[in-house]
């Protein structure tokens, strides 16, 4: 099965950063932009 | 833990909590139809924070109709804008008509993806088609939003069409009278106050004047850049986070389906960093994987990480970051030639001018990009 037009069995890139790695990645940055969110939500309120 | 199984089935996490969102919204009608008045104004100031909840633009439930003209409203001396509801007119949801389809629209969207998971991404194309009319909605009230909400019923006012008697305005001028409650203080020294219900004016507003589009503007130009300047940032800390990368790797045992070493990942991370930041150009390694060596991307993984690299780097440039050393990059520069992954040969002069700024430069760079030179550029170590 290939991921697009990468091979995960074969291309190193996708081998190095599999779909667990960018699920972790989606999270940290959501995280990250929600908690600035509230800061910046904060301080307009404040 | 609660959080970890929540992040690993977002979407079920997501479609509850959108439930129970649309959930609140219509609770609050229906315990203010219960009498639980404090709980139902908690609930409306709760989803104040997400909406703008006027009254003339929301369903109201238990009333003589579902929805209410301003015309209704004020003819009734009531706020159109801030009406919640009585038993005769009913009351309104926590959140207006629109938001009402847009989270209803994303469960939706949430509950079909979940039982239909094999449905491929509709591209970003039919993606913005799709949210055009959304986009255009929101888009145009910045403009005409504070001037005319309702505009089918907020008409140029004039001393004849006024909708209460006496009423007059200026040509040009709209106005709307808000019915207010103005306490009339009768008796000082009997201590009795006298509420009386009469229109007081609301909104005033001239016809659309230049100040009008500049504060649109300045608006439309706040809201388009706070974002970016939040996620910019976010963005720009992940991808060159080296740890991050390195933990990755650990998590999804890269080695064993690599066959390369942790130093070899090492440098595959630092080498990641420093592409990320420095200038265009390929990404290619000579690692020894299982024991051989061998190059570590083909021609195909190389020019796509091309795309990745402008697409990064158009996200997460800012001014202060171009500004930034030149030396540190002429150094990256050479590094990445220097392990054969770009064929372009380099002058003599321009070898002479790397190792002169990339020596200079490398004494000071902070110590994780010093860690990315030294991997890819001998060029860049102390002699």
């Amino acid at each position: 099965m290939t991921c697009g037009s990468f091979d995960p069995s074969r291309d190193y890139l996708i081998m190095l950063f599999p779909e667990p790695f960018w699920f972790t990645a989606t999270i940290r940055m959501a995280t990250s932009v929600a908690l600035q969110t509230v800061l910046v939500a904060a301080i307009g309120v404040g | 833990m609660l959080v970890t199984r929540a992040l690993r089935h977002w979407l079920a996490a997501l479609n509850v909590g959108l439930g129970l969102f649309l959930g609140g919204a219509v609770a609050a009608p229906i315990l203010a139809r219960l009498g639980a008045t404090q709980a139902a104004d908690a609930l409306y100031a709760a989803y104040k924070l997400t909406c703008h909840q006027w009254a003339f633009r929301s369903f109201f439930l238990f009333g003589q109709q579902p929805i209410y003209s301003v015309q209704e409203l004020a003819d009734n001396s009531l706020d159109p804008f801030t009406f919640q509801g009585t038993q005769a007119f009913g009351w309104k949801m926590a959140f207006c008509e629109r938001d009402l389809a847009i989270y209803i629209g994303l469960l939706l969207v949430g509950i079909f993806f979940a039982r239909r998971r094999a449905v491929q991404p509709c591209g970003f194309v039919l993606y913005g088609v799709l949210i055009l009319p959304m986009a255009i909605d929101g888009f145009t009230q910045l403009f005409v939003g504070a001037k005319a909400p309702g505009s089918s019923v907020w008409r140029p006012g004039s001393c004849s069409d006024s909708p209460a008697p006496g009423w007059c305005c200026p040509p040009g001028c709209r106005i709307w009278p808000r019915a207010a409650i103005q306490p009339v203080c009768s008796s000082h020294q009997h201590r009795m106050r006298t509420t009386v219900r009469r229109p007081v004016a609301a909104r005033v507003s001239a016809t659309p004047d230049l100040l009008d589009w500049l504060r649109g503007l300045v608006s439309l130009a706040f809201v388009l850049l706070v974002p970016m300047l939040i996620i910019a940032p976010a963005w720009r800390g992940l991808v060159t986070d080296r740890d991050f990368m390195l933990r990755g790797f650990r998590e999804n045992q890269v080695a064993r389906t690599t066959g390369l070493t942790i130093r070899e990942l090492e440098r595959v991370a630092d080498a990641f960093v420093a592409y990320f930041q420095g200038p265009r150009g390929q990404i290619q390694m000579q690692v020894i994987a299982f024991g051989q060596p061998r190059q570590l991307f083909d021609e195909k993984e190389v020019t796509h990480m091309e795309d990745v690299q402008a697409l990064i780097q158009w996200f997460s440039a800012f001014p202060a970051d171009r500004g930034r050393s030149r030396r540190r990059q002429t150094c990256i520069r050479g590094g990445l030639r220097s392990r054969g992954g770009v064929p372009r040969p380099r002058t003599a002069v321009e070898h002479r001018a790397d190792g002169r700024a990339g020596r200079a430069g490398r004494r000071s760079l902070p110590d994780g990009l010093r860690r990315a030179v030294d991997a890819l550029s001998p060029d860049c170590v102390p002699k």
